[in-house]
């Protein structure tokens, strides 16, 4: 991209030709507030917010409409603007209802926060304001306040441009505007919950957050979706590592823009307390993490100590990270020595896999289906199937079966067949995050592993790019991460080992 | 009541037939009073479409039409007095997007009705001048964008339309000039910022009728993204005059900036308010006096607005003193506008008036920006005050403050439409205002200030 210089307060830039110059003075540190404005949508410049003098032209001029061309001259700071900027907040906040105490958006509201900044403070509006309808329910993820609404058309423009679903328009004239869906008909669609985030203001709340949390209390970790193969890069905002309220898009150019499907916007849950195995256990019955370890080892020692570690099976899923099969890998194929690990088809869903809905959503409903054939690909792991796994385990073959985090429904049909065919001289153990498919297996040893937004390591989606999940927080102290317990696992048996030979010595 | 249908009586009687004045000056009107002058035949025996032969047989180049008219100094007659063949030569050449003419026939300015005068009657006169125009640029598609409450008006329209298609002057290969052309009408849904150049362009194109960001500028991306020309009723109707009778003559007319004839649609309280074409720079007296007959009732004469309900106020003695031109109006701080004029005698409370006023524009402002949406309803709750007698003493100074906060900040001037007549009627008639103020009351609004 060409480069211009271009004049902001006087300090000279050098920035991309043809860039909106409200990113442009952004980037270098000039803020100039906007609402209307978004990138990822068409201009519409009607919020009035982002003056700006420009050099040789009397009238202000809206930054959103204008393109960094080499020798534009604006100014951010004279009074004109700033006077002007005012105004428009002004006039943004006369007919608002100002009902922060009781709206979900405070702290994060474009109205606060330029109120802050640019407020005229003592306001001159003495008349009565405009009433309109308040809670209207436009479909299952979103909640209208046509109040509160400071009508940017950001939502309209969305569902124009990127869903292209049109559900929404501005209805009526004048101050009486009000945004709206045709007939009251609900928004459709798997995009919906991004209108919520495109909403400056509390207009547009998202049912599943509504009044969960206040937002002030919210941490930030950057993570990966775990909904399907495209990977859109979220943000997971928890309450200090102990409970996830919400995923919100973070901007990729490359792999989702500014926007995520509804679907992925609820994986989450699966990490919260109520869906988390929270202690290891044993035959029902919670132990502490170490004494599962040993129990697992001791199992192993007796395997090793007979040379039967080719009985030792491996379910495994493409939930996780490539860092984590490496050491599932290295651990089973490596050290113990079994060439026996079973997955599903990953092959055929990879082949298979395509844009559902022309958009987001991708068939493959596995983070890491790519990471997980490459990785298998690298340690030479020959993966056998559901049918085999079945067989093998009929004909006894597997005397030791450890499945590997069965995360969501998904797995539940798998684990119901497997649970089916174990038996009781067949020793399981379960690494996963989840309650749900431990239930299947009664007798079982159960470890509980890392949800995926509480993983670090990389994966790769569909497109081929490696991605990167980064570890904020633990929310149970007794889980561990999968590597983690790996290690465990060798260094108890390593101990075993050592103590038998001290023993026979 | 009485007085609406008094007007109404009066608006019918200017409709009926109306023979031209000694004081007036008809060049658009001239055949205005001939019956069935809106039929082809008629209008055709009057020397009608002897301009567009003329084009077509002279084989006059586009560019020469173009040149003809920058040198007539026409100017855009809709309001914003652009000149007319600069406009025309502003759309780019050789470019392969298809140019649409739109004729802004919208007329919604509240005391303008001069256009539809020419709908109805001389609509052929409107239609010749859009071939001409639309040859000069390149267009093969022209729209009669007609405001939705004229149902006769485009009744006209459409048929003399089909008459010209009929006789050759629409369609394919015109004249034998192997240029084509088609003409539509089409009909607004009653919205007065559709009679704003970009807000008509995107009720044609189906849209809400919401004003264009600028830039791009119509010329290069207006209807359908497409090189656009907006002109009004007016401005296309004076082109085959000045195609026949040659560009000195029409900028013989008038003042130096003003060139031409303007028609003026009078109402109010004079005695024969009704629609008058006269040279442009001719006396306020003329038009007051020797067309309208003066004001009516024998009252004396209080306040003006020259152009259409947006223009800013001017007392009676700046009336008086000033021509009907751009140059004398805006020396005035008012503007010829659209020459819709109002005339406002002795009798009249120009706080009513100026809430009345602002009651349309908080109606139809679009709602797109900010400014405009909430200012424009503010305005007419603070004025409601006055009138209902609650307003408070820092009320006069708000309006003015509200108002120069709403103008030139927005995307259309619909703010600038009610903004600018609440400074002028504060700066030129404050004591209205103050009388009010003296009787105010205003203890349950105190109450809410507080």
């Amino acid at each position: 991209m060409a480069k211009v210089k271009i004049t902001v307060n006087g300090k000279e830039l050098e920035v991309e030709a043809g860039k909106n110059l409200v990113d442009a003075a952004e980037e270098n540190g000039f803020e100039i507030p906007h609402y209307c404005y978004h990138p990822g949508l068409s201009i519409a410049g009607q919020c009035r917010m982002c003056y700006v003098e420009q050099e040789g032209n009397p009238k202000l001029q809206v930054a959103c409409n204008m393109k960094c061309s080499d020798g534009l001259k604006v100014k951010t700071d004279t009074p004109k603007v700033t006077d002007a900027v005012k105004w428009s907040l002004e006039f943004h906040l006369i007919n608002h209802p100002i009902d922060c105490p009781i709206c979900d958006q405070a702290g994060e509201c474009g109205l606060q926060e330029y109120y802050m900044k640019h407020g005229k403070y003592k306001s001159e509006m003495h008349e009565e304001k405009e009433l309109k309808p308040k809670v209207v329910d436009i479909g299952d993820q979103v909640v209208l306040d046509k109040e509160r609404c400071i009508l940017c058309s950001r939502c309209v423009r969305f569902t124009q441009e990127i869903s292209k679903t049109s559900e929404l328009g501005i209805f009526s004239r004048g101050d009486r505007s009000v945004i709206g869906t045709v007939n009251d008909s609900p928004l459709t669609g798997n995009y919906q919950t991004n209108v919520v985030d495109i909403c400056p203001v509390g207009a547009l709340t998202s049912k599943d957050f509504r009044f969960e949390q206040r937002v002030w209390f919210l941490d930030e970790t950057q993570s990966i979706c775990s909904g399907c193969s495209k990977g859109c890069n979220v943000d997971v905002h928890h309450k200090k590592g102990k409970h996830i309220y919400r995923l919100k898009p973070r901007y990729n150019e490359q792999v989702n823009s500014y926007w995520m499907c509804d679907k992925g916007r609820v994986t989450y849950k699966d990490s919260n307390f109520d869906r988390r195995l929270s202690n290891a256990k044993l035959g029902g019955v919670d132990l502490p993490h170490a004494e599962a370890i040993a129990a697992w080892a001791a199992d192993l020692k007796v395997l090793i100590a007979t040379e039967r570690t080719e009985e030792i099976g491996v379910w495994i899923t493409p939930h996780q990270t490539n860092e984590e099969l490496v050491s599932i890998f290295e651990t089973f194929a490596t050290q113990l020595k079994t060439n026996k690990f079973y997955s599903e088809s990953v092959e055929t869903l990879v082949q298979k896999d395509e844009a559902v809905d022309g958009f987001l959503l991708r068939s493959d409903p596995y983070p890491n289906s790519r990471g997980f054939l490459k990785t298998s690909k690298e340690k030479k792991i020959k993966l056998q199937s559901i049918e085999d796994l079945i067989k093998a385990l009929e004909k006894e073959t597997i005397s030791h079966l450890v499945i590997i985090c069965p995360e969501g429904e998904r797995q539940f049909p798998h684990m119901s067949r497997i649970s089916q065919m174990v038996k009781p001289s067949q020793f399981v153990v379960i690494l996963t995050p989840q309650n749900a498919a431990i239930e299947m297996f009664p007798s079982a040893l159960s470890l509980p592993t890392l949800s995926h937004y509480e993983k670090a390591g990389t994966m790769i989606n569909h497109a081929e790019i490696s991605q990167s999940l980064e570890a904020g927080f633990q929310m149970f102290k007794e889980s561990r991460s999968i590597q983690q317990t790996m290690k465990d696992l060798l260094e108890a048996q390593a101990k075993r080992a050592e103590s038998r030979e001290r023993m026979a010595n | 009541m009485i007085k609406k249908t008094h007007h109404f009586k009066n608006m019918r009687a200017m409709a009926i037939q109306q023979t031209p004045l000694k004081s007036e000056k008809r060049i658009l009107l001239e055949h205005e009073h001939v019956p069935e002058i809106n039929k082809i035949d008629v209008y055709t025996s009057k020397g009608g479409y002897s301009a567009l032969k003329k084009v077509f047989q002279n084989k006059m180049t586009p560019d020469s039409v173009i040149d003809l008219m920058k040198a007539s100094g026409l100017r855009g007659r809709g309001g914003a007095g652009f000149p007319t063949g600069s406009k025309w030569s502003f759309v780019p050449k050789g470019n392969d997007k298809p140019k649409y003419l739109l004729c802004n026939a919208d007329e919604s300015e509240p005391g303008t009705f001069k256009d539809r005068v020419l709908l109805e009657k001389l609509p052929h006169l409107m239609i010749e001048g859009m071939i001409i125009g639309a040859y000069s640029f390149g267009a093969r598609k022209s729209y009669v964008y007609i405001r939705g409450e004229y149902t006769y008006a485009a009744m006209m329209v459409e048929k003399a339309i089909q008459e010209a298609y009929q006789v050759g002057y629409l369609g394919k290969n015109i004249l034998g000039s192997g240029f084509d052309h088609d003409m539509y009408v089409h009909r607004g849904a009653g919205a007065y910022i559709c009679g704003e150049e970009t807000g008509l362009i995107s009720s044609l194109e189906g849209k809400k009728g919401w004003p264009k960001l600028k830039p791009p500028f119509p010329a290069v991306e207006g209807y359908l993204k497409c090189p656009t020309v907006v002109n009004n009723v007016e401005t296309l109707a004076c082109v085959p005059w000045i195609i026949n009778n040659g560009p000195e003559a029409y900028a013989k007319m008038g003042t130096e900036k003003s060139k031409g004839t303007k028609m003026w649609s009078v109402s109010g309280d004079v005695a024969q308010p009704g629609v008058y074409e006269v040279e442009l720079g001719a006396p306020f007296s003329v038009l007051l006096n020797d067309c309208c007959g003066g004001i009516r009732g024998g009252k004396k004469l209080k306040a003006v607005i020259p152009g259409g309900s947006s223009a800013p106020i001017v007392t009676a003695e700046e009336a008086f003193a000033m021509t009907l031109d751009y140059e004398s109006i805006a020396s005035k701080g008012s503007m010829l506008g659209s020459g819709g004029m109002i005339i406002l005698d002795e009798s009249r409370d120009l706080v009513q008036v100026l809430k009345n006023l602002s009651e349309f524009y908080a109606d139809e402002s679009c709602g797109q920006c900010t400014p405009c949406r909430e200012g424009t309803g503010w305005l007419e709750k603070i004025l409601h005050s006055f009138t209902e007698k609650q307003a408070l003493k820092t009320d006069i100074e708000l309006l003015d403050r509200i108002s120069s906060n709403m103008l030139g900040r927005t995307i259309c001037v619909l703010a600038d439409s009610i903004a600018m007549p609440v400074q002028s009627y504060l700066k030129k008639f404050p004591q209205e205002f103050q009388k009010y103020l003296e009787t105010s009351s205003n203890t349950s609004r105190q109450r809410r200030a507080l």
